[in-house]
Parts: structure tokens; C-alpha cells; sequence
């Protein structure tokens, strides 16, 4: 007889409220404490040392306590997540760096041109959490491909799924770590690789160990963590700009005084072409567009497109669709999704405003010096190569002045004059999200190499150990890979952001949905959808980056799958009947899927699997 | 396993819930900039209306279909008796 380890299920306190009223007091005191010795003189540098290193150890900590060696513990986080619990690290997940510091950056040079992407992922969260995530629940799958696989019958499907699916996890991967280490890397002079490499050991370590126990738990800390930042540092610069610490609707105050400042400085209102569209890039811009004026970056069709986009990709994501399995039951899904749209609804109004703040904290301080005498946060990002400021300019000095899109966060409080300590927030908030969202992918991409790949092939509920350690080296990998890349690949990582959203819509959005509300699709239908959704999407986004060839319709590579998803549709209601009928069996499981009620079928089918070693033993 | 009988009813009311919680966000949200010029001009809160539309409006729309849709299925589901007790 052997000994295995067994690792317990991680307790789930009777209120999670407790678990976050921890962690966020633990986080201002870290603040407080930060503030007191940057008042005393302490070296800056150690304290910023030490708040990027909070988050860190935090997660690695959670990491270790959540060690999980069971399937339902490691893949599904033993079912257990509370679901507001849940909804933070899954925000975190599917947001991370890229909607903690990219879109800010979006927000501050477009303005209301940047609303697609938060109306797109506000609209993604509403169709996921009415399309998929009970049944996703209900399936009980580890992961899209999974459920895919089982709902079909087919593992070529299962396997095609998986494939499609990795380059999209892939890019998002390397735009967090892109994201991350230019920030951090430029904050502290260190190069990325660096940060790239100890991001990549941080998230190793914790997604190894715990799996989706860690990436729920340490994710809701990360998430926590952001949307503390996130929300306080608008509240400051509210209170300090307009004495009216709401900065979500109080904006509404200072809005007169911006149009009469962007007035001043001369920004061009002048309406956008049919089909044109602007996505602020990595490279350091001015600010050249009104705030509150529409359509000026994008033309309303490009602004439609874009946020439909967004919005089937975010729905169809594989981190997303991972997370409806964590919970205890449909209904708690269901709730955990709410709690979602909720905490998204927050971010989603706290964005435009952060940006208004910022932007009219930088337009008050920059008229009011000369070409000569530049203010001294101006300097200091200067130094830090995160602003290019021309000296010879005959324009006015807001023109003048390009910032970079990813460290729009450092601006506020830099502009407003906060102690170093609230400006070493956004780093740990930058910190914080990272990790959550490559731990999120990481475990997406690790259970479909080794439960949709490696592993397609054997038994629900054989080799259970085994099972967890592939899926330990499948994540460790596909961190080790995207690190890699983000070192070798140069491409913006906004870029990088939409076309993954593009590519996830395209490809399975169709599959779905129509799994579930069309008994009839089968398995030569399903993978007809994928296939022609993946290519002619990759096609488009091809064709955008080439430049020299047409785009179909005038449509850009990033809102392909506008175009995907209705052929992906159309060729799966024509190839499901032009081929024979699903069998009974695949029938049946669709209606299975449809009531809630009861144990998973993954859960039932794992358990079925396991009773001849039973009776063995 | 639920009888025929009571599935098909259920898997009605469930289909009238979701078309119903997601018609008119979605033509919202995705006509919002072919509708927002017609509000140039139109001050509401001191905010252009169109932006406070676009900004605070989807924010709430969105967030009261999913609540309605959370509650009211499991509303469903236990009148036909298919909740899991979550």
C-alpha cells in the first residue's frame, strides 16, 4: 500500500469579507507605515523596493498555503469559492496590468473614444454571465476546450479547441508581462528582463504549487489590491482638486473648466473618417483630443465594432469560463457573476474619471511654467524616460508634452504632489494584477495542454496524480514561453489586448452558445465554426499588419471578429444540417447541462471513473 | 433526471428570461454611438449627455439585467424545483 499526499480543501471562512478586511487593512498599514518613514528620510528607493515587494510576497504566500495535489482542488479550486471571493480574482484575471495601466493611458488621451473597451468588457461580463456561466457550471469542465470536447464527443474537437486557443492566452500573456516590466523596469532602473524574469518565478511558484486554488484566492488579493489603488487615487485627487471625494460623478463639476483649457490648447475636434480608428500606442503622444468629444479618434462604426469586439471576446474567454466552475453550485455562479458585473461597474466608472483627474491636474501645472522651468514631476518623469518634453516648441507646453500610455497612473499623483509612498501604490497595484492575470492564463493554458492535450486521451478519474503534476508542468511552461516572448516580441501590448479579444470571439463565442441553446449543432458543425471563425479572423489580423493588401469591408485586424463570429454561425447552422443529427446520447448531455440542479457532469464522470479501482481495492 | 414534461416549460421561461435580459442592453450598448451625436449640446449633471450615457448609463443598465436575471432564474428554478440549493 503507498502513502499519497492528500491536501486538504482551503477553509472557506464564513464571511469572505473577513479575508478582504484583512488584507486591505494589512495594505493601507503597509501604506501608512511607508508614509511615516518616507517623513523620517528613508531612502525612497528601499520604500518603493519594499511596496512592489508586498504584493509579491503576498502571492506567493497565498501560493504556498493553497497547496493543492487533487484534480478539484488544483483545476477547480474544490468547488468551495465564495462568490464575491471569486468575481474579485476573476476580475483581476481577465483585467490585470492591461486594465489597471493600459487603459487609464486609453481613457487619458481618448476619452470618450476609450469607452469601447470598458463598455465591451461591461457588455462581455453580461453575456457571459447569461450565455455560458450556469452552464458552464453545470458542465462542471476544468476548461473551454474540456466542456467542448465532452459536449461534442469528439476529441479532435477538443484538441482543435486547444489549439486554437493558445496563441490568444499567449498574447494576453505577453502583454502583461510587457506591461508590467515597463513600468516597473523604468519606476526602479531595472531592465525588463529582469522584472519579466522575477514576475515569471513569483506566478511559477504560486500557480505550481496551488493551481486554481491560488490563482483564486491570491488573484481576489491581487484584485483587492488594484481596485484599492485604482479607486483611492481618483477619491485623493477628487478631494484635493474639487473638496468632493467622488471623483466617479464628481468630475461633472470641473468639466466647464477642461473644455475651456483644451480650448486654450487648441485640440482638434474635428470629426473622424468613415472606418477610421485610433488606439493610443506605446510610444510617448500628446494630448491632441477633447475629453468629452466624441468620435474624434474613432468614427461611430469603428466605435460599435470595437466595443462588439470586446465585448465576444471577454465573454468567450478561457480564464473567464474556468472561474464558473470554481463555485459550489449554478446559483452561486450566477450570484459570483453579478458580484462581477458590480466590481467591473466600478472600474468602468472610476476609469474616465481618473483620466479626467489626471488630465486636469497636468493641464493646470503645465501652462502655469515657462519653456525654461519645467514643474519638477515633469522633470523626474523625464529622467525615468516616461515623458518626452520638447524644449524648442513654439506650441503651447500641453502640446508640447508627450507621455508614455503606460504610466499615466504615476501622473495624477506626481501632478498633485503626493509623498513618494502614494506614487509607489500604482506599482504595487501594477504588481498585484499582473500576477493575478498570468496566473489566470497561465492555468487556462496549462489545463489545455494537459487535460485537452497531453491528456486527452485517458480516463476521467485514472492517474490522478499524474493529472495535477502535467498540469503543474503545462503551467510552468506556458509562463517560461510567454515570458520569453515578451522579451523577443515587440508589439504594443493594447495591440496585443484586442487582437486576443478578437481571436477568443471569433473562434469559440458561436460554439458556445450554440451548445447550449441549439441541440442540434453537432460535432462536424462545431468544428466547422471554429475552424472558419480561428482563420478568418488570423486572416484579417494578418492582412491589418501586412498594410499593403485591402481590408475586407475597410474593417481593422483588432474588430475582426465582427466578421468572424456571423460567418462562424452561419457555417455551423449550415454543416450541422447538412450532416446527420447529433446522437442521443449528445442530446441528452445538452439537456443535462440545461438544469441546474445536481452534481457536475465532469464531477459525475470523474466519480464514475474511479469505482473499478474502488471495487479493486 | 427532470421528465420531459417539466424541462420543456422550464427551458421556455429560461429562454424568455435571457432574451429579455439581454435585448435591450445589448441594442443599447452597441447603438450607443449611431444615437449619442443626437445629444450634442444636451448638458445633463454638467456632463455632456451623451458621455454620462455612455459612461454611468451602461454601467447601470448592465449591472440591473445581470441582478434581474440572477434573481428572477432562480425564481425559476425553484418553482420547477431544478435548484441545487446554492
Amino acid at each position: 500500500m503507498t502513502m499519497t499526499a492528500v491536501s486538504r480543501p482551503v477553509p472557506v471562512p464564513a464571511a469572505p469579507g473577513a479575508y478582504f478586511a484583512v488584507l486591505a487593512s494589512s495594505f493601507v498599514a503597509l501604506v501608512l507605515l511607508l508614509l511615516i518613514f518616507d517623513q523620517l528620510g528613508t531612502n525612497s528607493t528601499q520604500l518603493t523596493w519594499i511596496m512592489v515587494a508586498f504584493p509579491a510576497a503576498l502571492f506567493a504566500i497565498i501560493g504556498a498555503v493553497c497547496f493543492s495535489n487533487t484534480t478539484a482542488g488544483w483545476h477547480a479550486c474544490d468547488r468551495l469559492c465564495p462568490p464575491a471571493l471569486g468575481a474579485a480574482s476573476t476580475l483581476a484575471g481577465i483585467l490585470g496590468c492591461t486594465g489597471f495601466v493600459a487603459l487609464p493611458g486609453a481613457f487619458f488621451f481618448l476619452g470618450f473614444d476609450a469607452l469601447p473597451f470598458s463598455t465591451g468588457i461591461i457588455l462581455g461580463l453580461l453575456l457571459h454571465a447569461v450565455l455560458i456561466a450556469p452552464f458552464a457550471r453545470k458542465d462542471g469542465a476544468f476548461t473551454v476546450a474540456g466542456y467542448i470536447g465532452r459536449r461534442f464527443e469528439s476529441r479532435t474537437l477538443r484538441l482543435a479547441a486547444a489549439m486554437v486557443l493558445t496563441l490568444p492566452c499567449l498574447l494576453l500573456m505577453i502583454g502583461e508581462f510587457k506591461i508590467a516590466s515597463f513600468l516597473i523596469g523604468h519606476v526602479l532602473h531595472r531592465e525588463p528582463s529582469v522584472v519579466v524574469m522575477a514576475l515569471a518565478a513569483v506566478s511559477t511558484f504560486a500557480v505550481v504549487l496551488s493551481g486554481m486554488r491560488g490563482a483564486v484566492w491570491g488573484g481576489a488579493a491581487g484584485g483587492l489590491i488594484a481596485l484599492l489603488v485604482m479607486l483611492a487615487l481618483p477619491m485623493l485627487g477628487a478631494l484635493l482638486m474639487i473638496n468632493l471625494p467622488l471623483p466617479q460623478i464628481s468630475y461633472s463639476l470641473a468639466a466647464s473648466e477642461t473644455i475651456r483649457l483644451e480650448a486654450l490648447a487648441g485640440m482638434d475636434t474635428h470629426r473622424a473618417a468613415v472606418m477610421v480608428m485610433t488606439l493610443p500606442g506605446a510610444a510617448p503622444a500628446a494630448l491632441v483630443k477633447p475629453f468629452m468629444q466624441a468620435f474624434v479618434a474613432n468614427d461611430r462604426a469603428s466605435f460599435a465594432l470595437l466595443t462588439l469586439t470586446i465585448a465576444l471576446g471577454v465573454a468567450s474567454m478561457p480564464a473567464l469560463f474556468a472561474r464558473a466552475g470554481v463555485s459550489p453550485s449554478v446559483a452561486s455562479t450566477r450570484r459570483m457573476s453579478v458580484w462581477l458585473m458590480c466590481l467591473a461597474g466600478a472600474v468602468a466608472l472610476t476609469l474616465p474619471a481618473a483620466a479626467f483627474f489626471t488630465r486636469l491636474a497636468v493641464m493646470h501645472a503645465l501652462p502655469s511654467y515657462g519653456q525654461t522651468a519645467i514643474p519638477p514631476w515633469l522633470d523626474l518623469l523625464g529622467q525615468l524616460q516616461l515623458a518626452v518634453f520638447d524644449q524648442e516648441a513654439a506650441t503651447a507646453p500641453v502640446a508640447s508634452v508627450h507621455f508614455t500610455r503606460d504610466s499615466i497612473n504615476l501622473l495624477l499623483p506626481m501632478a498633485l504632489g503626493l509623498p513618494r509612498p502614494l506614487i509607489d501604490i500604482v506599482l504595487a497595484g501594477a504588481v498585484a494584477a499582473a500576477l493575478a492575470a498570468i496566473s489566470a492564463e497561465a492555468m487556462s493554458l496549462g489545463g489545455m495542454w494537459s487535460e485537452d492535450g497531453v491528456l486527452a486521451w485517458t480516463k476521467a478519474g485514472d492517474i490522478e496524480g499524474f493529472r495535477v503534476h502535467t498540469g503543474r508542468a503545462m503551467a510552468a511552461a506556458a509562463i517560461a514561453l510567454s515570458a520569453w516572448l515578451s522579451l523577443r516580441v515587440k508589439a504594443d501590448p493594447l495591440t496585443l489586448f484586442t487582437w486576443a479579444m478578437a481571436l477568443f470571439g471569433s473562434s469559440v463565442f458561436a460554439l458556445l452558445v450554440m451548445s447550449v441553446w441549439w441541440k442540434r449543432i453537432n460535432q462536424w458543425g462545431g468544428l466547422a465554426a471554429l475552424l472558419t471563425g480561428s482563420i478568418a479572423a488570423l486572416t484579417q489580423i494578418i492582412l491589418s499588419l501586412n498594410g499593403s493588401m485591402p481590408l475586407l469591408f475597410g474593417v481593422s485586424g483588432a474588430v475582426a471578429s465582427v466578421l468572424a463570429v456571423p460567418l462562424s454561425i452561419a457555417i455551423a447552422l449550415a454543416v450541422s444540417l447538412a450532416t446527420p443529427v447529433p446522437e442521443h446520447r449528445m442530446v441528452e448531455l445538452a439537456r443535462d447541462i440545461r438544469m441546474p440542479g445536481g452534481e457536475t457532469v465532469h464531477d459525475r464522470e470523474f466519480r464514475i471513473g474511479r469505482i473499478p479501482k474502488r471495487a479493486e481495492a | 433526471m427532470t421528465e420531459a414534461t417539466q424541462r420543456k416549460p422550464y427551458w421556455r421561461q429560461t429562454k424568455m428570461l435571457m432574451v429579455s435580459s439581454l435585448l435591450l442592453p445589448c441594442i443599447l450598448l452597441i447603438g450607443l454611438p449611431f444615437w449619442a451625436t443626437r445629444l450634442d449640446g444636451v448638458m445633463v449633471l454638467g456632463l455632456p449627455a451623451a458621455f454620462l450615457l455612455a459612461v454611468h448609463g451602461v454601467v447601470i443598465l448592465a449591472i440591473a439585467a445581470a441582478a434581474r436575471f440572477a434573481v428572477t432564474q432562480e425564481q425559476i428554478d425553484r418553482w420547477h424545483g431544478t435548484n441545487d440549493n446554492g
